[in-house]
């Protein structure tokens, strides 16, 4: 069974007055376990619509978005998906251990320390963990964001531009885990307008346009077409 | 474990903040500082009551509703939402946590405000008991407790008759000592005069009222200032009343904020601050059933959209 199946999913809000904007316009996605798909795509062009309904965060106007079989809304799938959201401003005096571990304990399940130190040693915040949130960096406090991801071993994780701000060593290390989070039946998916996101991690890509598709395949086709300025302009419909 | 975290978050990290818990022992010492600048206890008790709750409403409203909104504002909703806890869970758990904070942060305020404000200093009063039989000059006993030292004031009510005012002449008895006073004239309908202590005699001080033409005594008792005191916290008494209606207003802005903005769940806490339920106690269970059931969907329905 595919870990996430996204049938025919639209999107659309209302922009005042009265204007409605397609966000997404039918969109299909199969994400079977093992399986990293890289969300390509310029600023707008639906990828964190698209991860925000596969989340249960944002509801369809069309289509279907199954995790695992079920609902993206019911408390199992919940439990079993990780999400990075693109932009997060944490409450600032609280400190790092003190919000991961009230999250942690919201999923309620195991030792929520030794979770909490797994997912700290993954993202490298091992020595931050009693800073506030509003004295970090921006790139260590998207650190935080990915390790409250992280926090039950999701089987499902939803990447929206992960690694903005981060340094490369973090990346590594990060993209180690996931890789072996791929290599142990989980799937993800990972947003992002930059292509040195995707290597050596996304194993399909999904190139979305003004919310459609207009690219999916392997990865290293993809990647490889769009290794340079032109291929890449051609990719995303670049006018210039 | 899940209610506590829920709980526990709500009131130990979002309310009872380093900096909240600093506001409310500030504002409480302001208010008792206001309340030292007060000439007796009585208008100090009275004050005391209605500075406290506007105080506490303005600490408490805009504090509930930021702590639901700022969530929402700041994304950390949407984290929250992805974990597998109900949405009725999360909202008791806020609300209990909230209110839990809240009204440690109210005691707080109240606790600063009649500790700096209890050490008010105000007069003790003895009042005259009449030991005549009610037909010649009024003569009033005021029982002196063993370390009162004077001299003493003494305060009377009269009605003056005559432009110019009128003479009134004093006797004092205590132990084996009298004393006549000279004449003081009396000019206005409450009248205060110092009397000696009448040293070495101790006990009960026996003042007899002389009133001359023009001067009409009243028949209420006379106050005699015997000493001063500090006001002391329980002079100070907490407007029960009052915190109940603000209790029931934090919970409106609460399930308010579960739904809409900050501005409109601090409109919607005052909205219920001036709305006057009646007593009953099943109108009480239903209206605050009715706000956690809001509180609850309005937490279903943003649950489902958590945008930062």
């Amino acid at each position: 069974m595919a870990l996430l199946e996204a049938q025919a999913v639209a999107h659309s809000y209302r922009r005042f007055p009265g204007r409605r904007i397609t966000s997404l316009g039918g969109v299909d996605l199969v994400v079977q376990p093992g399986e990293c798909w890289g969300l390509l795509g310029p600023n707008g062009s639906g990828k964190s619509t698209l991860l925000r309904i596969a989340a249960g965060l944002a509801e369809p106007h069309a289509g279907r978005v199954t995790v695992d079989g079920r609902s993206a809304t019911t408390r199992v799938v919940r439990q079993a998906t990780g999400y990075v959201p693109e932009s997060m401003n944490w409450p600032r005096a609280l400190t790092v251990i003190a919000v991961l571990h009230e999250l942690a304990s919201l999923s309620g399940t195991g030792d929520a320390f030794s979770r909490i130190e797994q997912a700290a040693v993954i993202t490298g915040l091992g020595g931050l963990l009693d800073r506030r949130l509003g004295t970090l960096s921006r790139g260590q406090a998207r650190r935080v964001v990915i390790a409250q991801a992280l926090l039950d071993n999701p089987q499902l994780l939803l990447l929206d531009e992960p690694f903005a701000g981060l340094d490369s060593l973090v990346i590594a290390d990060i993209e180690d885990h996931l890789r072996e989070r791929l290599a142990a039946g989980a799937g993800i998916v990972l947003a992002s307008h930059r292509l040195e996101d995707f290597h050596g991690l996304a194993t399909h890509m999904l190139v979305l346009r003004d919310g459609l598709v207009v690219r999916r395949g392997a990865a290293m086709q993809i990647l490889s077409e769009a290794r340079n300025r032109d291929g890449l302009a051609a990719l995303l419909g670049s006018e210039d | 474990m899940l209610g506590f975290a829920i709980i526990t978050a709500a009131a130990m990290r979002r309310v009872l903040s380093v900096a909240s818990v600093a506001i409310a022992v500030s504002v409480g010492a302001l208010a008792g500082l206001l309340v030292l600048g007060l000439p007796d206890a009585e208008l100090a008790a009275e004050i005391f009551g209605g500075l406290l709750a506007v105080l506490a409403a303005i600490l408490v409203l805009p504090l509930v509703a930021g702590m639901v909104t700022a969530e929402r504002r700041g994304g950390y909703e949407q984290l929250v939402a992805m974990r597998p806890i109900s949405s009725l869970k999360w909202t008791l758990g806020r609300v209990l946590g909230a209110g839990l904070g809240a009204a440690t942060l109210v005691m707080l305020l109240a606790f600063t405000a009649r500790l700096i404000g209890g050490s008010l200093d105000v007069p003790v009063l003895a009042s005259g008991e009449r030991m005549d039989a009610g037909l010649g000059a009024p003569t009033w006993r005021f029982s002196l407790q063993a370390g009162a030292q004077g001299p003493f004031e003494l305060a009377f009510d009269a009605l003056v008759t005559r432009p110019g005012g009128g003479l009134l002449t004093l006797e004092l008895s205590r132990g084996n000592a009298t004393l006549t006073l000279p004449p003081t004239r009396v000019l206005h309908r409450h009248t205060r005069v110092m009397l000696p202590d009448l040293h070495p005699n101790r006990g009960d001080l026996r003042v007899t009222l002389r009133a001359g033409d023009g001067v009409l005594l009243s028949r209420d008792a006379p106050q005699l200032t015997v000493g001063r005191e500090a006001l002391g916290r329980f002079g100070l008494p907490l407007p029960r009343g009052i915190l109940l209606r603000l209790g029931f207003a934090a919970l409106a802005t609460l399930a308010a904020a579960c739904a809409f903005h900050f501005e409109t769940a601090c409109l919607a806490g005052l909205l219920a601050l001036a709305v006057n339920l009646p007593p009953d106690p099943w109108v009480w269970a239903l209206t605050v059933g009715l706000l956690l059931l809001f509180a609850t969907l309005g937490t279903a329905l943003t649950r489902r959209a958590a945008l930062p």
